[in-house]
């Protein structure tokens, strides 16, 4: 009977196998999560285990995730990922290489066509965290709003008007434009 | 802005989103890193209760006094009691259902739970009976605690000897009984946890550790419960509908347990006969007191090889465990190992997991 509940009872009471289970259960998805945020293999494996050292740090203090484990763990994550890059200066925007950005007439759309992943990524590190955090859940993750919602502790529409506004800014960083 | 240009973007962060390389270290060393910690955490709480509990015996001299006082009233209270359940009416003893330790009529609701055992002869009432007394020791916990009163150590001696015995009546039942019996006492023994954890927020430090040590008797009860072989066979009958987890589950009991078990329900099908037709005929005699000191009789001497039983695999079962998981954390860490003897026995004798690393990605771009 392993049940998320009972596992999570056994969790908090330490049992290693309970433990390993719940690891093995989220680890990967938490990791992925964490790299599409930071784009960085190392960088989001360290913090996946920053992250579930929190988890059994903290796994008494049922207060902390008795609504939804998965949205405990994505909050812990997100927040790993913010103070990361608090302790961190900002990223500089690399200008597109010039062959690239001639491909096309209208400059948003030349930005759009080619921009290169890397500068997406750094593109999106520009915006606020919640846009950022909107972004990797409904992208990333491929939640529905209702899911983001409930791990960002938002409604529905508030996401929804989040996601769109993190696009729209997304878009203007993309062409150039200073916010 | 137009919804091309939208949609796009949101193809482009899809197409950014996908690509996750595989973890360079195969999360291993997260995993290895939690599992120290939780050790650490593990034996840390484990050291609280213990010196905890030392200055609890002493407390426990300074209490003499009070103990010496209830125990007058425990032998004032048994001829009560006695007198009670002769005459066969509960007068007395309902008053006392209500009663919390310390109270004058507490000794009568104990001495009254004895007797209702000793006349119930099936080991499922038995069993049933005593998750009933389990669960007033958590009620009277919670109930002091509540009220700000300390709780006293005997309580949870008393509910740890019921929940013990619940455990071997349940052994005694019969084999279709069993799992039933014990699927109840795994959901009333989270329940009670959650009734003890939730009581202890916001208590003093010694009825938190008090409560703490009852909510660890109910999660070893739990883990026995889960582990049981007729447990486990009984789910894989019932319950298993091919959703399996990662690893292997509960199903892989040890072979020998189980065999042992067989001999066991096989020996108390036979007691159960025997004393069965005994009854019969004794009840054509009506010679009604020597029925009940036979069936005492062969109740003690059932209980002892069961007990004895479950104290072998239990030990060889944590012996077993503490191999294991010392080999597992040896290299795991840098030499920073807790010490195994401070950990609680808590862990079951399931099959260990694999630690067989999972890709986080579906591509094996590095990066």
């Amino acid at each position: 009977m392993t049940d998320e509940g009972s596992l999570l009872q056994r969790a908090k009471a330490y049992d290693p196998e309970a433990l390993t289970e719940l690891y093995d259960r989220y680890a990967p998805r938490m990791y992925a999560y964490i790299y599409r945020r930071v784009g960085d293999a190392d960088l989001a494996e360290d913090l996946s285990s920053e992250l579930f050292l929190r988890v059994v740090r903290s796994i008494r203090e049922e207060r902390a995730w008795s609504t939804s484990f998965t949205a405990w763990l994505y909050r812990i994550a997100h927040n790993l990922v913010v103070d990361h890059y608090r302790r961190l200066p900002p990223e500089p925007l690399e200008p597109l290489e010039g062959d690239v950005a001639g491909g096309g007439g209208d400059p948003v759309d030349a930005a759009e066509a080619a921009a290169s992943q890397e500068r997406l990524r750094s593109a999106t590190h520009r915006l606020t965290a919640e846009q950022q955090e909107v972004l990797a859940l409904r992208f990333g993750e491929g939640l529905t709003a209702a899911e983001t919602a409930q791990i960002m502790d938002k409604s529905t529409g508030a996401v929804e008007a989040l996601q769109h506004r993190a696009v729209a800014s997304l878009r203007r960083i993309l062409a150039g434009e200073e916010l | 802005m137009s919804k091309q240009r939208y949609e796009n973007l949101e193809q482009e962060l899809r197409d950014l989103h996908s690509e996750v390389p595989l973890p360079p270290g195969r999360l291993v060393a997260g995993r290895e890193k939690m599992l120290a910690e939780a050790v650490r955490l593990d034996t840390q709480v484990a050291g609280q209760a213990l010196s905890t509990v030392q200055p609890e015996r002493r407390v426990a001299i300074t209490r003499r006094r009070k103990m010496n006082i209830m125990l007058a009233y425990k032998v004032l209270a048994a001829v009560m009691a006695v007198v009670v359940a002769v005459a066969g009416m509960g007068g007395g003893v309902v008053l006392a259902a209500d009663s919390l330790p310390g109270d004058l009529l507490y000794p009568v609701k104990l001495v009254s739970e004895d007797f209702r055992l000793a006349f119930t002869p099936d080991p499922a009432g038995k069993a049933e009976l005593g998750m009933a007394f389990v669960a007033e020791r958590v009620q009277e916990m919670a109930r002091l605690a509540q009220q700000g009163e300390e709780v006293p150590e005997a309580v949870v001696a008393r509910m740890t000897r019921q929940m013990e015995q619940v455990m071997v009546q349940i052994a005694q039942a019969r084999p279709e009984e069993a799992p039933a019996l014990l699927e109840r006492v795994t959901e009333r023994v989270r329940t009670h946890q959650q009734t003890l954890d939730g009581a202890a927020a916001g208590t003093g430090e010694e009825t938190q550790t008090t409560l703490r040590l009852a909510s660890q008797v109910m999660e070893r009860t739990r883990q026995n419960a889960a582990n049981d072989p007729m447990y486990l066979e009984y789910q894989n009958q019932h319950q298993y509908e091919g959703a399996a987890g990662p690893h292997g589950e509960q199903s892989s009991a040890p072979s020998g347990e189980a065999e042992q078990t067989q001999e066991q329900t096989q020996e108390q099908t036979q007691q159960q006969t025997q004393e069965q037709t005994q009854e019969q005929s004794q009840e054509q005699t009506q010679e009604q007191t020597q029925e009940q000191t036979q069936e005492q009789n062969q109740e003690q001497s059932q209980e002892q090889t069961q007990q004895q039983n479950q104290e072998q695999t239990q030990e060889q079962t944590q012996e077993q465990n503490q191999e294991q998981t010392q080999e597992e954390y040896q290299h795991g860490q840098d030499g920073a190992t807790g010490p195994q003897e401070g950990r609680s026995p808590l862990t079951g004798d399931q099959a260990q997991p694999t630690h067989t690393p999972q890709a986080g990605g579906n591509s094996n771009k590095g990066h």
